[in-house]
């Protein structure tokens, strides 16, 4: 379920495709000043919250070698199911002893690379073939939507399943197989963005003055419809690390010995009823990144158009 | 006879991040039963706002309400609990807005939303109310007003849509009716159409109706008096040939001036008034519009002068020199603004 | 407006023709080979003359080109093939598999649409109060943790723990199954409802927790409409300006926004369905994806897409009915 999350996150930007027929959205702002942006975000409780939390993450990812001395993945039977605040194991140890706490840190590292690079090589493509189905018209653009649309039928995990399945599970897949199927709501919400800026006034108004077309793209429309592909791109790194997640308690994730958050859960599955620690410390480093993601992206969003206060 | 509305000394404010916005700084006049009252003023002079206030439409937080009293027909407004307000809000006082597109909800029938006010007020079933809004619409010279009450706000033409919330507004015969800017936001055509038709309506329900705009041509053809705002103070109040031919404020003085004449011969220049709208978080200090008046003299920037009586029985002004500018002509005006251009 | 209905539909055709073409791709033409799957593989390798007869009998040995054709053919006429694993025909684990789906599905739709519009109304007329603030983390949490977590949470603390504490019986939730019996194609017989009470929740978690971020943007940005002010200036009390008058306008991307869900809601079930033992469509496809079974992943997958497709057309077309300035084919003034 948490795998079409991107789809459903961008029916909540732009529902449905292209805006009703006959109706032009007043709403488009000119872009904002970068300082006016920070300060309302710093304004949203919940998102510095979820900003902290990221930065946490990312330097526990980052630092993880100074913060543990463990090995990530290595296995150790004798040390095998402790719980939570064993000696040596702070978070405890999974059914065959790998110490949870390093794994977790680890992890991190997984978690946000699988995220990151998904999201940029989503919004990549999404970025170049939004912009040309836009700026091109016509039936470049009507063929690429219709590409688009016979894509995004597809059902998102299980073409990611079977494309895995086919190709063998691994880090590098995963990231590959959810930036291919995740391009197509950015380009989508791209698209709609610039559609919706090239036929403002202020487009006009450049173009009056005499601006060239380079000009008018990089001065006037790309500063304001790159927003929502930010704040997109941010809800689908969030996406992406649940998605990771899903596909790893599918079996079809990273794989071992390198520890994943997903991963580990699946792992935790098996001793629920005893050790509900192996499942639920992995569980609550997920879902406090993605959490974090969210409040983020919502951040973003309400401080680049601040009419939604 | 006595007044329908007596407004005295009403203070509505907003505080906002910038500070504090004293929106209606003080303002005192009086609506008698039939009579067009005309708020004249720029944007920014508080004369929506008041209108707003009287209407019980101002949210109180970050709107405030200080001070002051709204009498209508004898009972305090501001003192009145929410729900009695509200039986008074549209039944017994009307108000119709500037841009009849997004003032008109978009996803209603025409019929329902103008059905919905004898249905609230007046206890009529569906097929009642939408027998009324035929005729209503009728009223307000929409053709074909069986076909018109089934469409939709968007299937209507800008004059036609402000023309329907007319209807809407007079549906339960309010004693007043206050349009807000009720022909900015159509072409000029078709304003002098719309303005038609709030005139006959008047006679029709006998209603008073408060007119408020910034356009003095509106004015000059309906208004029986005139109240010219500024800066959320009154500048001058009194019956409308009394203002439009005897003003006794530079600021309508002003604004008379930078009207083009169709009669007038001769190449005269339009006559501005210099200078800028005040903050109205600080206002300039004594006469609010001592730093714009060609007039201004030491005592204006010091004194706030209160409107006072200043010819005739009831024609009042707030300028500390109002009686010396009885002989002042355009021409007098336009050299007197000229000579403070040149020296600036 | 039958025009606008008809090219839609026609769109069908390339939609579904796209993305079967991109599975059978992946199935016929990358390594998998269904021949040890029917075989039974135990470790032995396949006699020869065992995966000759197969392959004759399921065509495997032609060339890709005429499996493609054959698979069209066949598809066209309604024949959905033999699943490799079970020997089964395709429509009949399709007949076990999509009504249940399908009803899961509806349910969570429904569960959507009543708790997230409500909860987004009260968030948006409560701005900032203790009830939006709360109202948000927990849209927030909904959408953020994992799927198969929270339904092991459920799991654990509606079905497990109650068992092992002995509480009685109707306080005890089933951790896995499917009701059997079903009234008017949605309502569980008896004791069955408890199947479904679990699974439906979980899938509609994330879901509640989008419609009710989107009805409390929407309704915000509706609160500030001038027809609000109008709506107020008739004299009408709060609650009929809300509703009659926000709320109506409010939902338009709302409702577009369920139904999209409703169209992925079918396929992507897949997690829920797996923890909780469900019997489904998203479950079986995975299950024959895993054993290669190709039949059974293209036929399933080919009903996924032409529901999803219909789906996605009937809520644009219910897009007119909810915002009348869409519609087509009016005249206007």
């Amino acid at each position: 379920m948490a795998i079409s999350v991107p789809d459903r996150s961008l029916a909540e930007e732009h529902v449905g495709g292209a805006p009703p027929v006959g109706e032009t959205d007043h709403s488009v702002a000119p872009p904002t000043p970068r300082g006016d942006i920070w300060r309302r975000f710093k304004r949203n409780r919940l998102a510095m919250v979820g900003l902290v939390l990221i930065v946490v993450i990312v330097l526990a990812a980052i630092f993880a070698d100074f913060l543990t001395t463990g090995q990530p993945g290595k296995v150790n039977p004798a040390d095998a199911n402790q719980r939570l605040f064993s000696p040596g194991h702070p978070l405890g140890t999974d059914r065959v002893g790998r110490d949870l706490y390093t794994d977790v840190l680890y992890g991190a590292r997984v978690s946000l690379r699988i995220g990151i690079f998904a999201g940029l090589i989503a919004a990549s493509i999404g970025i170049v073939v939004g912009a040309i189905s836009a700026f091109y018209g016509r039936w470049i653009d009507t063929s690429i939507m219709r590409f688009t649309d016979i894509l995004l039928s597809l059902p998102y995990i299980l073409i990611a399943l079977a494309i895995i399945t086919v190709v063998g599970p691994g880090e590098r897949t995963v990231i590959l197989v959810l930036g291919l199927l995740g391009w197509m709501a950015i380009a989508r919400v791209l698209r709609a963005s610039i559609l919706q800026v090239k036929e403002t006034e202020y487009v006009d108004a450049a173009r009056a003055l005499g601006a060239s077309n380079r000009r008018i793209i990089f001065r006037h429309i790309l500063p304001n419809t790159i927003q929502p592909v930010i704040v997109y791109t941010t809800l689908f790194i969030g996406a992406a690390v649940l998605s990771e997640a899903a596909l790893s308690f599918l079996g079809v994730g990273v794989q071992r010995p390198t520890p994943a958050w997903g991963l580990m859960v699946a792992e935790g599955r098996r001793s629920l009823a005893n050790y509900p620690h192996m499942l639920f410390v992995p569980a609550i480093a997920l879902s406090i990144l993605v959490v974090a993601a969210v409040f983020v992206g919502d951040g973003l969003r309400d401080a680049l158009d601040p009419k939604l206060k | 006879m006595e007044p329908l509305l007596i407004v005295e000394d009403l203070h509505t404010g907003f505080h906002t991040d910038g500070g504090y916005v004293q929106a209606v700084d003080g303002i005192s006049y009086e609506i008698y039963p039939g009579e067009t009252f005309a708020i004249v003023g720029e944007s920014g002079s508080g004369k929506s706002v008041s209108a707003l206030t009287i209407m019980g439409l101002i949210n109180v937080p970050p709107g405030e309400i200080k001070a002051g009293r709204i009498e209508w027909k004898g009972r305090d407004l501001l003192t009145l609990p929410e729900d009695e307000r509200r039986a008074i809000r549209g039944k017994e006082i009307a108000m119709i807005f500037q841009d009849p597109m997004t003032s008109l909800n978009p996803v209603h029938t025409i019929g329902r939303q103008i059905g919905e006010m004898s249905r609230t007020h007046e206890g009529a079933n569906k097929r009642q109310a939408r027998q009324k809004a035929v005729e209503l619409l009728d009223l307000v010279g929409i053709p074909q007003p069986d076909i018109r009450v089934d469409n939709y706000p968007h299937e209507f033409s800008g004059g036609m849509r402000q023309r329907a919330m007319i209807a809407m507004a007079i549906a339960c015969k309010p004693s007043l009716l206050i349009a807000d800017e009720p022909t900015t936001a159509l072409d000029v055509t078709v304003q002098a159409q719309v303005l038609e038709v709030i005139h006959d309506i008047r006679d029709e329900i006998d209603s008073a109706v408060m007119l408020i705009t910034h356009d003095l041509g509106v004015v000059a053809g309906m208004a029986d008096r005139v109240m010219v705002m500024y800066a959320g103070r009154q500048a001058e109040l009194g019956t409308a040939d009394e203002v439009f031919y005897e003003p006794r404020h530079p600021y309508t003085l002003g604004l008379l001036a930078s009207l083009p004449r169709v009669d007038e011969t001769g190449v005269e220049r339009l006559v501005p008034i210099i200078g800028h709208p005040p903050s109205l978080i600080n206002k300039p200090s004594g006469c609010v519009f001592h730093p714009r008046c060609p007039f201004a003299q030491e005592i204006c920037s010091s004194e706030v002068p209160e409107l006072r009586v200043v010819e005739g029985d009831a024609h009042m002004s707030a300028c500390h020199y109002a009686e010396t500018l009885r002989d002042v002509s355009r021409s007098d005006l336009a050299a007197t603004v000229e000579e403070l251009e040149e020296l600036a | 407006m039958t025009g606008y209905v008809i090219r839609r539909l026609l769109l069908v055709i390339p939609v579904v023709w796209g993305a079967l073409t991109i599975l059978f791709i992946l199935f016929f033409i990358v390594p998998g080979d269904p021949v040890e799957l029917m075989a039974g593989a135990s470790g032995r390798a396949v006699p020869e003359a065992t995966r000759q007869a197969i392959e004759q009998q399921f065509g495997l040995d032609d060339p890709i080109i005429v499996q493609y054709g054959n698979f069209w053919k066949r598809t066209l006429t309604g024949d959905l093939g033999t699943s490799y694993a079970s020997r089964r025909p395709v429509s009949d684990i399709l007949g076990e598999t999509f009504p249940n789906s399908l009803r899961l599905a509806i349910w969570a739709i429904i569960i959507e649409t009543v708790i997230g519009i409500s909860a987004g109304v009260l968030a948006a007329v409560r701005q900032y109060s203790f009830a939006d603030g709360l109202t948000t983390v927990i849209t927030a949490l909904a959408a953020s943790i994992p799927v198969f977590v929270l339904g092991f949470l459920f799991q654990q603390v509606f079905g497990v723990f109650p068992n092992e504490q002995g509480w009685p019986e109707w306080a005890r939730m089933p951790v896995q199954g499917t009701p059997e019996h079903w009234n008017f194609f949605l309502f569980p017989s008896a004791s069955d409802w408890r199947y479904l009470i679990l699974p439906m929740i979980v899938l509609a978690s994330v879901g509640t927790a989008l419609v009710a971020r989107m009805t409390r943007t929407t309704m915000l940005e509706v609160a500030r409409a001038d027809y609000m002010r109008t709506a107020r200036a008739k004299g009408l009390n709060e609650r009929k300006v809300v509703l009659r008058h926000g709320l109506r306008n409010a939902l338009i991307p709302v409702v577009t926004l369920i139904g999209l869900d409703l169209a992925n809601l079918i396929g992507a079930a897949i997690i829920t369905e797996t923890v909780f033992n469900w019997r489904g469509m998203g479950r079986q496809i995975a299950t024959s994806i895993f054993r290669r079974d190709a039949p059974v992943v293209l036929g399933l997958t080919l009903v996924l897409v032409v529901a999803y497709v219909l789906i996605n057309l009937l809520v644009d077309l219910s897009y007119g009915f909810f915002d009348p300035r869409v519609r087509v084919g009016k005249e206007k003034s």
